[in-house]
């Protein structure tokens, strides 16, 4: 009778500790990637990085993946935004809808690594033996005021735990960039100018230069003063002949 | 296509510009035709003749602007998007992205696919101006100005931030933000950008607590969407909140903030930094009023390096940043306001201040080669440039102060308020030199933006009024299609001046008019005129490197000494040097965005060219009227106007008419002769009358035999009278000696030996007194494009200076050998060019040659240029030719071997080129020796060239053509006519004047029947002197012809000055025809015509006007002032429907039209409407239910939409509830229905128009 009930007593601490160490290992050693809560695989962090390093190489091409159309100048490719190729005409805008170009090329810029990133994430999980099953990877870019945010729809089952949206937040001031470069187009293709020092009155966060060129090209790099993002673009708009008659 | 009506332009605009010379008073005008007689005839040599065919010659600018021809023939045209990702640019179809729209020959602005409009999408707001239809992903209309009235900008407020951008994008931006629900979009449209920033900055903030003793700083909405208690006013560290927020020593900077601001422990921010408040519990509870932070009454620096106070103001002087990074100390934290003023050349300029700077003197034509106007900015403690554009074609003007209404209210006026700013404006330099071309030029220059008018005033006789720009274009110095209008529009001040010389009563030449001419005046002058229009003549450049770019010819040859003076030349470096203080003011430029159109006419009017005329006329009246004083001399004075030689055609009326009344005042001087003579007489007691009479006679004969022998010798007017005199005497003492007429009666007296002496002794003395050749003097200054001064030393001087980029223009004005290198690489500067140290090697430019001519007996030391199967070429046919040399240099040449200073002629522009071409005819070698010219067929040009670095080719390279000898056979041709044959003519013209151009000298008639010359009854008018044609294109004859007769038949005769059967007749006519419209130009309608309703403040209309009769061209242009300033509509010419997009403010509008056809007829008309704004939404007046319809009414008719979620549903999600002023929908009971009404403007509001619940 005593054997049984040392028995009873061993099952029941082998049980507790089984229970404690299985509590241990879901509520204190869980890995970081593994949060229900917060539906979190750890793979925020690189996405992050691909988005700033995204952002940034975009803003350099005024949104654009590849400059294209575009102006050097100190080995810089300053994206033509508006461009007439006559003289005495105001410009014709050359990407509409800047926002929304800026928003498909950065989904697109980054969609390999976002990719990566989440692959690597769950190798890492498989590698330490969990069953890890995946779906296809769905994700939007929004471009926001202070904010780029990256909703990626990525059907993820880790053990018996589900995951399907992470949202990923990257401080940045693109918004403002890419607006303040709209309003500057908007004004070259009305009054073939525009007037930066102005604008740096109203955005004092931002440093505005304004080049103008020999062949009537405007390159314009308006640069935050904290952040340090560039933005470069160009824009050739009422030019005047370099002589009496073109 | 497109090409081929760009070189109509082109061309159009050479002969406009040819034909637009200035007219200038001068004495000139008498003298040009004055080698009709001898001296100046005997003179011309084939000199003359390049010089005057080499100056205007039209084949010459057609040969420079035929570069682009080639380029017509690819069928260029339109491409929507070219290979280089340009959308809407001129390519070919290779350069064309496959499958891209392409029109060929077409101008992007005709095509359908290129058409600018808005392209917009109402649910985000974006509105993008001067878009592409074919390019628009969204909606698109065809405004290209936007004026909608969701494209309106407002501040949308979103928390403590605001953005000014469009109602639909807040709306976006809210829903993103999860400011709460979409019924509080906070979108001003009554706020300016500058108020918006403020309003963001102003928005009250207070503790957020976020329970568990979490805290974030915030907005009342940013705290509602994180659902935590908003306490106004608050900070997080405030002890009565019990957060766990604690005070810090740390500080940092706001975005969108100025200051320095303390941190609390769990990051939020507290209040401006204050180092003595650091440890005050109380400044860490509540947010502290402005009022009561430190340093609030530092206006002068905003707190700017402060060590104690973070309250910065970045207008005043200060903004946060990192002391850490600048080095600085600060007693608390890690920031400090960083001083954002500036210092620049010793001055202080606050942040956000701009001024100009300039690289010497500005304005009234000093501005020196490769300048620019630059633009510089204090932009937080930083200055930086902004450099107005390029070839002074953006000028910087500035102004020091601002008005500022101290109250807001207008009610006290305005102060100013001292803040220097500047802006870089389009420099309009183009017009004021298009106005010399108008009729009232000078009129509208005093008026007109940038312009002022430049007095040249060098002599009684040359003196003109010219519009000039303040501040003179500048042109490439090494494009040559540039080098090309610089070269025509230099030329605008070439100019001859002619001074009149007369013989001296006793001797030599005095001057007569212009003498002022003669001296460095009219060099200083002349050169302040050609550099006023641009770069030309003698200027410097940012170096104070002075380069000549004119020349000075008296009577055709190079005159140096005539030539500016170093001291003058001093003058002109000092522009180099900017002029402390100095700045171009703002001017009203309103006038100017008005009237951006081209004006066109003559500087000097008709009026003032008679008057000159006249004055002319009138000095030489005076200088031979005044010879009349004895009887003698009348007769002299008789002689003088009739035989005279050398006086121009132009003054031999005015000659005979002097002559006339010479002789008027010899008549009543000898009067006073004769009074002499009865006063000797009185003295002869004793002589009889018959003795006296028959004296009288002959003395009168031997007056009059003096006189012809004096004009025989070729005596001045004194030696004349002595002669004169003389042979009076000598004349009387015959008649007295031989006892003829009853003279023996004076026999015997004292009186015969006397005479005889006397006579003889001034007929001897006069001898001594030889008249001598005064002919005309011509000077003439030719005004060339300025090209820079040989060598590279100063390439340098562009680099290395960050506030002052290179760029092309001013690298290569520094320098001949100075280029730009690395061009948009990191390494781009300015450098020398590679001096390989070799002379330019000439040879001959084999693709260029005339038609029918070849390059012959090439060497290196020259060619020659023969007839197409060997020979001479023919006269008067275009004589075309060039030289190439493998690296840039500047040719010249000339008929005789000089140094290449002083060699005459440019081959090619003055420029350094490769590509070195030329144009002149050459006339028949038989004309000019019939006319006592030295002309030979046989010429001889010598070519020298001198490169960039200054190494001059060696020896001359010859180029060798002779021109066909022998008799003339062949008939002058026609090769012009104006007004153009089978042209129109204005509807009320009864006469015309007709010009027709021959090739050689020729004498025209016309008549209406076809019959051979000598049958022709009519002569025409043809006044050009050989080697001096009036017309570009050759000799010119001209007569008046009625407008109604229909066909007339022209034939010419060439060499007027051979016998009739040695010269050549037309043998067929040239037949020309004049042709009248059936009625007269009129405008049948203009649009818009009545007043309309916008809901924007600004709208585009499209002007159109409808014109009909006329002639089969109509132009019509528009204005908003009157008819003057008026303004080419855009799309006018091809059709009698004329359109012009405008951009125009509600309120009341008159436009003004005028509308003219080929023949020169106008209309004039005008419309008047009035554009009233309505930017109001629809309102719902009234609501029902009627069963199971709920029924309501507008206030105007609208487009109304519903649902059931909420007020500020999106447009296109609602469901229809019916257009129209009543409308109804099914409903269902116990429900809610949001509903929103646009009208037909899209005014509807941010909410919903009503919110009804279904009872």
């Amino acid at each position: 009778m005593e054997n049984k009930r040392g028995q009873v007593a061993i099952f029941i601490i082998l049980a507790i500790v089984i229970v404690s160490v299985i509590l241990i290992f879901f509520l204190w050693v869980k890995p970081t990637y593994f949060d229900e809560n917060t539906g979190n695989l750890g793979f925020e962090g690189c996405v992050k990085d691909v988005v700033e390093d995204g952002i940034f190489e975009l803003e350099r091409n005024a949104g654009f993946i590849a400059p294209g159309f575009s102006y050097t100048h100190m080995d810089r490719d300053f994206v033509y935004l508006c461009y007439t190729e006559n003289y005495y005409d105001t410009c014709t805008v050359q990407v509409p809808f800047l926002k929304n170009v800026f928003d498909e090329n950065l989904e697109a810029s980054i969609r390999d690594e976002v990719n990566m990133c989440y692959e690597n994430s769950l190798a890492e999980l498989r590698e330490q033996g969990y069953a890890v099953s995946a779906g296809d990877v769905e994700y939007n870019v929004e471009i926001e005021p202070g904010v780029v945010r990256v909703e990626i729809e990525a059907p993820t089952t880790v053990g018996g735990s589900g995951f399907a949206r992470f949202n990923v937040r990257v401080n940045s001031p693109v918004y403002d960039m890419v607006m303040i470069a709209t309003s500057l187009v908007q004004f070259e293709t009305r009054y073939g100018d525009s007037d930066v020092s102005e604008m740096m009155l109203y955005y004092p966060n931002y440093y505005i230069e304004k080049l103008k060129q020999g062949d009537g090209t405007t390159l314009y790099s308006l640069k935050h003063r904290v952040f340090g993002d560039e933005f470069l673009f160009a824009s050739r708009s009422l030019v005047f002949p370099a002589g009496y008659r073109g | 296509m497109f090409l081929m009506l760009g070189m109509f332009f082109s061309f159009c605009y050479f002969i406009d510009l040819g034909s637009n010379a200035l007219s200038i008073v001068s004495a000139a005008e008498g003298d040009e035709e004055d080698g009709a007689d001898s001296e100046d005839t005997r003179d011309l040599r084939f000199r003359d003749w390049i010089e005057r065919f080499r100056g205007g010659s039209l084949i010459e600018n057609m040969t420079r602007t035929s570069y682009a021809i080639s380029s017509s023939a690819d069928g260029v045209g339109c491409c929507f998007i070219s290979s280089d990702g340009q959308k809407c640019g001129t390519a070919s179809p290779d350069n064309c992205v496959p499958d891209s729209p392409f029109a060929e020959g077409s101008l992007c602005a005709e095509t359908s696919f290129c058409q600018k409009g808005c392209c917009f999408d109402e649910s985000l707001g974006v509105y993008d101006k001067n878009s592409l239809r074919a390019d628009c992903p969204g909606d698109w209309t065809a405004d290209p100005n936007c004026n909608m009235p969701g494209a309106a900008l407002g501040c949308c407020v979103l928390g403590g931030m605001s953005i000014f951008e469009t109602q639909g994008q807040c709306r976006i931006d809210t829903v993103a933000r999860a400011l709460g629900d979409d019924d509080v979009v906070d979108w001003r449209g009554d706020v300016g950008e500058g108020e918006c920033f403020a309003l963001g900055v102003s928005q009250m903030e207070g503790a957020c607590l976020l329970g568990g003793g979490n805290c974030e700083f915030t907005t009342e909405e940013d705290c509602f969407a994180y659902s935590g208690d908003f306490r106004e006013g608050y900070l997080c560290s405030s002890s009565s909140l019990e957060t766990d927020c604690e005070m810090t020593r740390q500080t940092s900077c706001r975005d969108e903030k100025d200051g320095v601001y303390f941190m609390d422990s769990c990051g939020n921010y507290a209040n401006i930094y204050d180092a003595s408040r650091v440890d005050d519990v109380s400044y860490w509870n509540e947010v502290v009023e402005a009022e009561d932070l430190c340093g609030n009454t530092d206006f002068e620096n905003g707190n700017a390096e402060s060590e104690t106070c973070g309250n910065c103001n970045r207008f005043a002087g200060g903004i946060c940043g990192s002391a850490d990074e600048d080095g600085f100390s600060v007693d608390v934290g890690s920031f400090y306001c960083r001083d954002t003023s500036c210092m620049f050349d010793g001055e202080s300029y606050d942040n956000g201040e701009s001024w100009c700077v300039y690289d010497g003197a500005i304005g009234e034509g000093d501005d020196v080669v490769g300048s620019r106007h630059w633009k510089y900015v204090c932009s937080q403690g930083v200055v930086t440039v902004e450099p107005c554009a390029d070839y002074r074609n953006q000028i910087c003007i500035q102004t020091n102060t601002f008005g500022v209404d101290p109250d807001g209210d207008g009610s006290s006026g305005e102060i100013d308020v001292e803040f220097r700013n500047a802006a870089c404006v389009a420099n309009n330099w183009r017009n004021c030199v298009d106005l010399n071309s108008d009729e009232d030029g000078m009129e509208v220059c005093a008026e007109t933006l940038n312009c002022r008018i430049d007095n040249v005033n060098i002599a009684d006789k040359f003196n003109f009024d010219v519009c000039l720009p303040k501040y003179p274009g500048g042109f490439s110095l090494s494009d040559e299609r540039y080098q090309t209008s610089a070269e025509r529009l230099c030329g605008m001040a070439d100019q001859k001046c002619t001074v009149i010389q007369k013989p001296k009563r006793w001797g030599g030449c005095e001057y007569v008019a212009n003498e002022n001419c003669l001296h460095e005046v009219f060099g200083q002058e002349m050169n302040d005129f050609c550099r006023g229009l641009g770069d030309c003549g003698g200027s410097v450049n940012i170096m104070g490197e002075f380069s000549e770019n004119y020349v000075i010819r008296k009577d055709g040859s190079l005159n140096r000494g005539m030539y500016l003076s170093g001291s003058w030349i001093e003058r002109l470096r000092n522009l180099a040097s900017p002029v402390p203080g100095q700045f171009a003011e703002v001017e009203d430029y309103s006038e100017y965005l008005a009237a951006a159109g081209v004006f066109g006419g003559d500087a000097v009017s008709a009026e003032e060219a008679d008057t000159g005329m006249a004055d002319a006329v009138g000095v030489f009246r005076y200088g031979l009227g005044g010879v009349g004083m004895a009887l003698g001399v009348a007769a002299q004075g008789t002689i003088l106007g009739i035989t005279i030689p050398g006086i121009s055609g132009g003054f031999l009326g005015a000659e005979v008419a002097a002559g006339y009344s010479a002789a008027q005042a010899g008549g009543t001087a000898a009067t006073g002769l004769t009074a002499e003579c009865g006063w000797t007489a009185a003295e002869l007691q004793g002589a009889s009358m018959a003795g006296f009479a028959g004296a009288a006679m002959g003395a009168g004969i031997g007056m009059v035999a003096g006189g012809m022998i004096a004009n025989y010798l070729g005596l001045s007017d004194g030696g004349s009278l002595l002669m004169s005199i003389g042979g009076g005497m000598i004349g009387a003492a015959v008649m007295i000696q031989n006892g003829w007429m009853g003279a023996s009666a004076l026999q015997g007296t004292f009186l015969m030996p006397g005479l005889w002496i006397v006579g003889i002794a001034l007929i001897v003395i006069s001898l001594f007194f030889g008249s001598d050749d005064c002919p005309p003097i011509e000077v003439d200054f030719e005004c060339k494009p300025w090209k820079a001064p040989v060598g590279v030393s100063d390439c340098d001087a562009c680099n290395g200076d960050d506030l002052k980029p290179c760029s092309q223009y001013r690298c290569e004005s520094l320098g001949a050998g100075c280029t730009l290198v690395n061009e948009g690489s990191e390494n781009e500067m300015c450098d020398s060019a590679v001096d390989d140290g070799r002379a330019p090697v000439l040879r001959p430019q084999y693709g260029v040659i005339g038609e029918g001519e070849i390059y012959d007996d090439i060497t290196d030391s020259g060619f020659g240029l023969a007839a197409v199967g060997g020979g001479c070429i023919d006269a008067y046919t275009p004589l075309m030719f060039g030289i190439v040399t493998e690296d840039l240099s500047h040719c010249k040449f000339d008929v005789e071997q000089k140094d290449f200073e002083e060699l005459s002629y440019d081959l090619g522009p003055n420029a350094y080129i490769r590509n070195h071409t030329t144009v002149f005819s050459l006339p028949d070698p038989s004309h000019g020796v019939s006319q006592g010219a030295d002309w030979t067929g046989d010429l001889s040009l010598f070519v020298k060239c001198r490169d960039v670095f200054g190494h001059e080719s060696p020896g001359f390279y010859e180029i060798d053509v002779c021109v066909n000898e022998g008799p003339d056979r062949i008939a002058p041709r026609v090769a012009s006519a104006i007004p153009a044959n089978d042209g129109l003519v204005g509807y009320d013209v009864e006469e015309i004047e007709l010009e027709i151009v021959t090739n050689e000298l020729a004498e025209c008639r016309w008549s209406l029947n076809d019959v051979s010359y000598d049958l022709m009854e009519n002569d025409m008018v043809c006044m050009d002197l050989l080697g001096s044609p009036t017309s570009v294109l050759g000799y010119s004859c001209r007569d008046s012809l009625s407008a109604d007769a229909g066909t007339y038949y022209i034939r010419c005769a060439d060499q007027p000055w051979m016998s009739e059967s040695e010269r050549n007749f037309n043998l067929e006519s040239f037949v020309y025809t004049i042709r009248k419209p059936e009625e007269r130009i009129a405008i049948d309608w203009i649009m818009p015509d009545r007043d309309f309703e916008i809901s924007t403040d600004m709208t585009t209309i499209e002007l159109e006007v409808a014109t009909s009769d006329g002639g089969e061209f109509h132009f019509c242009s528009y204005s908003f002032s009157g008819y003057d300033n008026m303004i080419e509509m855009f799309e006018t010419g091809n059709d009698d429907v004329h359109s012009q997009i405008l951009n125009r403010a509600t309120g009341r509008n008159e436009i003004f039209v005028e509308c003219y056809d080929e023949t020169g007829d106008f209309v004039r008309s005008s419309a008047e409407f009035r554009i009233v704004q309505d930017s109001s939404s629809p309102v719902v007046a009234r609501v029902w239910q009627n069963g199971g319809r709920l029924h309501f009414v507008t206030s105007k008719d609208s487009e109304c939409r519903y649902s059931n979620e909420r007020c500020s549903f999106a447009w296109e999600e609602g469901e229809m509830a019916g257009s129209g002023e009543e409308h109804s929908f099914g409903v269902v009971r116990g429900k809610g229905y949001y509903i929103k009404c646009k009208d037909d403007f899209g005014n509807m509001p941010s909410g919903c128009s009503v919110e009804v619940r279904v009872l």
